[in-house]
Order: C-alpha cells, then sequence, then structure tokens
C-alpha cells in the first residue's frame, strides 16, 4: 500500500470576515508538492488577505489550513471540536511557508547574507556554520553571493528581491508564497525576477503566485487560481482559464488585460 | 575682579581629579538610564493602558520638574519612606531615573520610524517577540537614537554637578571648597567648566566616529 504526501497546503473553508463583508468566503484548494500555481485576480478580490491568513499574520474567521499534513493556527481534535493553537505552536510552524513580500520587508541592518542567517539560526537553532553554509548555497544558486557583505540599502530592487526569496528559502519551506513579486519592479527587472521564479519552478519549488504578469502565469504556472470578490471562481491549466474560462468577471479581466497588450 | 592665573593653575590641580567621581557617577547613571529607559519603552509596546496611563504620569512629572527638585526628593524623601541611600547612590538613581524617562520617549518617537513590515517579516518567519527586539527592532532603534543618545549622555554628565548640593564630593564641591577657602571662587569654577566640557568634547568626538561607521549602513 502506498500513500501519497500530503498536499504542500491545503485549504478548507477558509473564511475572513470583516463585519459583513467576506474578504475571503469558504476557499477550498490544494496545492501538490511541487506545483506552481498562480494567483490571479482584480485588485480587492482577496489576495492578499489569502496570503496573510496562510502566514497567519492574519487570523481568519473561519476554516483550516494544513501545511504538508500539519494544521496551522486551528486544528481539528478527534472528538471534531476546533482548537486553537497558541502563538508558540504557530511560530514552530510559521517557517514551513517562506513569504515574499510585494515591499520585501528586508532588515536594514543587516548584511544579505546575515538577513538569511538570523531567522534559521533563531527559529530552526542551527549552528553559525551551518546556517552560514546554507545561506551562501542559496545565494549563489539565486546569483546575489558576491553581495553577501552588502545591506540592503546597497543593493537594487531586483537584488533584494533574491535575498528576500532567499531569507524565505533557507528555512526549507514546503510552500512559497510571493505577493506580486513584479508589480513595483521596472520592465527590465520584472523579466529578472521571473526568470528566477522560474528557476525555482523547474527545480521543483512547490509555489503559490499573487500575480498580473499574464505571461507568467501561462508559462510558468502549471495551475491558475483566479479570485473575484473573496471566491476561486476559477480553477485550472492557466491557457484554458485565460483563454476560455466562461465566468464573465474572467473573462472581463482577460479580455482588457490581453487587448491592453495586443 | 582679577583672574589670576597662578591660582587658577592651583585650582586645576584641585580640582581636575575629582573629574574622575563625576565620570563614574555619569556612567552608572547613564548605564542604568539606558536599561530603564529600554526596559520602560518594551513595558510601553506591550500597550496595557493603566500601565501605560501610570507611566504617562511619571515622565510628565519628570519632564515637567527640575532635575535639583529630583535630586533633592531621592535623597531626603526615599529615607523618609524607610529606604535610607547615601547621597551618591541617591544621586546616581535620581539622574538615571530622570534621564530614562528622556531615553524612553526619544526611542518612542524613533520606533514610530521603523517599517513594521520588517516586523511582519520576523513574525512570518517564526521569530518570537524576544528575537524580534532583540535582533531587529532595538538595534536598529539604538543606532537611529545615537545622536541624540550622546546628547543625553552630556546632559547626564553635566547633571552631576548637581549632586554638589546634596554633598557628594565630585568636580563642582571641590571647586567651591577651594574658592571659598581661597576668598576666590572665580578660578576654581573656570577649572571645573573645563574639565566639564572636555569630558563631553572626548565623548561628542567618539560619538561621531560612531556615527560615520553606522552612515553607510544606513544608507
Amino acid at each position: 500500500m502506498t500513500h501519497d504526501p500530503p498536499p504542500a497546503l491545503r485549504v478548507q473553508g477558509l473564511t475572513l470576515r470583516y463585519g459583513s463583508v467576506r474578504a475571503l468566503d469558504e476557499l477550498y484548494f490544494d496545492v501538490a508538492p511541487g506545483e506552481v500555481v498562480a494567483l490571479v485576480g482584480p485588485s480587492g478580490c482577496g489576495k492578499t488577505s489569502l496570503l496573510r491568513c496562510l502566514t497567519w499574520l492574519q487570523q481568519p474567521t473561519g476554516g483550516l489550513i494544513e501545511i504538508a499534513g500539519a494544521p496551522l493556527g486551528q486544528e481539528r481534535l478527534p472528538s471534531g471540536a476546533i482548537r486553537r493553537q497558541s502563538r508558540r505552536h504557530i511560530d514552530r510552524l510559521r517557517h514551513r511557508i517562506g513569504l515574499v513580500f510585494q515591499s520585501l520587508n528586508l532588515w536594514p541592518h543587516l548584511t544579505a547574507r546575515e538577513n538569511v542567517e538570523l531567522p534559521q539560526r533563531v527559529v530552526l537553532g542551527r549552528s553559525r556554520t551551518d546556517a552560514r553554509v546554507r545561506a551562501d548555497a542559496i545565494l549563489d544558486r539565486l546569483r546575489v553571493l558576491e553581495l553577501a557583505e552588502k545591506v540592503p540599502g546597497q543593493l537594487s530592487g531586483g537584488q533584494k528581491q533574491r535575498v528576500a526569496i532567499a531569507r524565505a528559502l533557507a528555512m526549507d519551506p514546503a510552500l512559497m508564497l510571493f505577493d506580486e513579486p513584479t508589480s513595483s519592479l521596472d520592465a527590465e527587472l520584472i523579466q529578472e525576477v521571473l526568470s528566477v521564479l522560474r528557476g525555482l519552478a523547474e527545480s521543483g519549488t512547490t509555489m503559490l503566485v499573487v500575480t498580473h504578469e499574464i505571461g507568467f502565469a501561462r508559462h510558468v504556472a502549471h495551475r491558475l487560481l483566479f479570485m473575484d470578490q473573496g471566491r476561486i471562481v476559477a480553477d485550472g491549466p492557466p491557457a484554458q482559464v485565460i483563454d476560455h474560462d466562461p465566468h464573465p468577471r474572467v473573462r472581463e479581466f482577460f479580455d482588457t488585460v490581453l487587448a491592453f497588450r495586443a | 575682579m582679577t583672574f589670576k592665573p597662578d591660582f587658577f593653575l592651583a585650582s586645576l590641580g584641585d580640582v581636575l581629579p575629582a573629574a574622575l567621581i563625576n565620570l563614574q557617577l555619569a556612567l552608572l547613571a547613564f548605564l542604568l538610564a539606558v536599561a530603564g529607559g529600554t526596559a520602560l519603552t518594551l513595558v510601553r509596546a506591550l500597550k496595557i493602558r493603566p500601565v501605560n496611563w501610570v507611566i504617562g504620569v511619571v515622565i510628565s512629572f519628570i519632564r515637567g520638574t527640575p532635575l535639583m527638585i529630583q535630586i533633592f526628593l531621592f535623597f531626603y524623601a526615599l529615607p523618609a519612606a524607610g529606604i535610607d541611600l547615601g547621597p551618591m547612590t541617591a544621586g546616581v538613581l535620581a539622574i538615571a531615573f530622570n534621564s530614562a524617562v528622556f531615553i524612553t520617549e526619544i526611542q518612542r518617537g524613533s520606533l514610530a520610524a521603523i517599517d513594521p513590515g520588517q516586523i511582519e517579516a520576523a513574525i512570518a518567519l517564526g521569530l518570537g517577540s524576544r528575537p524580534i527586539w532583540g535582533r531587529v527592532v532595538l538595534p536598529q532603534l539604538f543606532r537611529r537614537i545615537l545622536p541624540m543618545l550622546v546628547s543625553e549622555a552630556t546632559v547626564v554628565i553635566k547633571g552631576t554637578a548637581l549632586l554638589s548640593i546634596i554633598t557628594v564630593v565630585e568636580m563642582m564641591r571641590v571647586a567651591q571648597r577651594v574658592g571659598s577657602a581661597n576668598f576666590s571662587p572665580f578660578e576654581p569654577m573656570v577649572a571645573a567648566a573645563l574639565g566639564f566640557l572636555a569630558i563631553n568634547l572626548v565623548l561628542s568626538a567618539a560619538a561621531q566616529r560612531l556615527e560615520r561607521r553606522y552612515a553607510s549602513q544606513r544608507a
């Protein structure tokens, strides 16, 4: 008898309400290990809320999240009751999800290498040597090792982005989340960042990427989730959703975007 | 009144050795003030309403009354409450308490300038509140407030002169003694002034070096 590995991410009934507004409305989806998922939708559709809930920066009002089989934030007891986990317990699971913020949020007083080393040492308890070896290996892989001694203020936007990715990757996450990784970059840097993401995808990194880059969604992602008003209204192969999904909001969105590009 | 150079040089010899006392008292008071001020900042960040209200009242009292009166209170009022401290201890505590209040106010201002996104990144990576303060927030905070901290340190050093009024034998008190013993207060007072000035000039120079070292990292 064989056991399939658990999904990298399982979301069941995830809901976030602000008063009567449902920012997230009972979302259900899995992300398989190695899968690259593009999350697309108009602004205000709940994409960022979803990422914040998945990292428990924002506490959802309902639903369950599992990272590689381990419940995050709340868990269902054998009795069926839902129990909230302690902050400490949640902190121990958080490194399993690597979030790359839109604003990157590197620590400006530390060098690139120290940014990557610090969470490994503090959260995973790795030794100074182990953390450094791991940091340098990842910085090298992302081709920013020669900048290891620089502080973020001395790095370009694209370089900072690689360091932020390295910081999350060094924690060996089961899943990487990207919040609009290209939104604040100029055209040249967008290509640079997309090629980094493509490289990660090809090496089997599981990723959920909030993006407006239709080209990335079409050519790199295995799957596209389209969100509107807190719901997933389309879920399928990117080309299929982009070109043929019949949902009116999906059509409106992609027809507009594609018309602009044509 | 005439300025007698010979007497001035003799006064320097009497007064300057006492600078060591001011230096020691100031160092101790300032270290206590930094520790106490930071502790106050941490407590205030917990945002417990009644606690912050009490701290706020204490802050406005300390900021709104002369340090000299606070020194008197520590020296005369605490023994009345059964806590009998020598003049040096009472004096150091009074200055440290006063300075801690100014330091926590400086820190509060700069804390607001630290991007909350950095703290969210730390939380998302699984850092607990201790490493977030210790490794992310405080190191940046101290770099930002360094110039203000140095100017606070000079206030503390000058503040030790006030301890002469509660019988601590430091530069100021030595100067007063030499002055009255020779019926010529002017020369020893200038000598004491030079003593304070020298300490503060050395301090400023050291601080500027430190600032320049951090300047590149803040860019």
